[in-house]
């Protein structure tokens, strides 16, 4: 996806001249990554060394939508010569999206295993949720909770402090 | 909030993964969202891992002082970026009497250990306490201060008793530990050639 030449130090094996890596979404788009972005993934990762066939890798739990957005990030963060200042900032940039898109980006990057992306994403979630009440978070989550009004009751009451 | 028509499920390392950089009085609140979050809430191994988590941070190390001026069960906490008192700086240690003066024996992990400081100096009674979850525990007397105390007089040797205090983590037992020793002074305030300091150690399980 990226027009500048794929860093060196991405040396490729005989077999297996291309350093882009293509991927398929749920919904059946493509995308290329160069390997080194691609690399950012430890479940990329292993799909790589095992094949080099250049066929796509299927991701079905990605849709190409947030697929896109994955593709950005390890892009970026797999550029050389960015400062921390500016990729904290783009960072920021990165996660300004809605509740819902944030969550998305969680459970790509818990999927593919993106430490970085996951990072970046369950922070400003824990941000985002740590005044809620109960009730809010089981909204936000759409948990179903099965404490019948007792048992909460006095779940509540053994930290009651916290709930003042 | 979910991004489907779907319901989002969040998988289990997920909930984690947030439930760990989130504060001690927000998992507390949330143990009653549901079973499996109480449950991971209240797991030895969360704890671990929210305390490794958060020591990664500056912004979690605090410097606590005890007050002995005024009411002596209060203490003050500063954050490790400065020293200025915060505003809301007076924290009351639940199981201490205002009029007692206590002295701290060592904090590790977040767990602090107080003990009240008296004439006497030894065998005072101990407390662990976790200030942000808001927990404490009297540690149990051992019979060794009163053996120790007899110790010193039937033998004719007369001995000022001092003791010394240490807590600490010990990872092959996973269990905090309090060690205790105690030895004689002459008068000179010197140690008592020949005769052994006692020791002992206190352990939660």
């Amino acid at each position: 996806m990226s027009s500048s030449p794929p860093p060196s130090s991405a040396a490729a094996s005989p077999s297996c001249p291309k350093k882009m890596i293509a991927l398929r979404s749920s919904d059946g788009e493509t995308f290329e990554i160069e390997e080194a972005a691609a690399l950012q993934s430890k479940t990329l990762e292993n799909m790589i060394d095992e094949d080099c066939a250049g066929t796509p890798i299927p991701l079905p739990n990605v849709t190409g939508k947030i697929l896109a957005k994955v593709v950005e990030f390890c892009s970026k963060h797999a550029e050389p010569g960015v400062d921390d200042e500016s990729l904290r900032a783009w960072d920021a940039e990165f996660v300004n999206v809605e509740q819902a898109t944030v969550f998305d980006y969680i459970l790509a990057a818990n999927f593919l295993e993106i430490p970085t992306l996951l990072n970046l994403t369950c922070n400003v979630v824990a941000d985002m949720i740590r005044g809620k009440t109960p009730d809010e978070i089981r909204k936000f989550f759409n948990i179903k909770s099965i404490f019948s009004p007792e048992e909460e009751e006095e779940v509540r009451r053994e930290n009651h402090w916290a709930f003042e | 909030m979910s991004s489907s028509d779907d319901e989002a499920k969040l998988p289990q390392d997920v909930a984690v993964e947030i439930l760990k950089r989130l504060p001690a009085r927000s998992l507390l609140r949330f143990r009653c969202v549901c079973r499996s979050w109480r449950s991971t809430i209240d797991d030895p191994r969360f704890a671990a891992l929210h305390l490794s988590h958060s020591a990664l941070h500056a912004s979690n190390w605090h410097l606590l002082w005890l007050h002995w001026g005024g009411l002596r069960n209060l203490c003050s906490l500063f954050s490790n970026e400065s020293l200025d008192m915060p505003s809301q700086s007076e924290i009351g240690m639940p199981f201490a009497n205002p009029r007692n003066i206590h002295g701290p024996v060592g904090s590790c992990n977040g767990l602090i250990c107080v003990k009240e400081i008296s004439a006497r100096r030894y065998g005072q009674t101990m407390y662990l306490w976790n200030l942000f979850a808001r927990k404490h525990k009297v540690v149990p007397r051992s019979g060794l201060d009163s053996r120790f105390f007899l110790v010193g007089f039937p033998c004719g040797v007369l001995g000022i008793p001092r003791e010394v205090l240490g807590f600490g983590f010990d990872a092959r037992s996973n269990d905090y530990k309090i060690v205790k020793i105690l030895y004689l002074l002459d008068n000179n305030h010197r140690c008592i050639g020949g005769m052994k300091p006692w020791v002992e150690t206190y352990s939660s399980v």
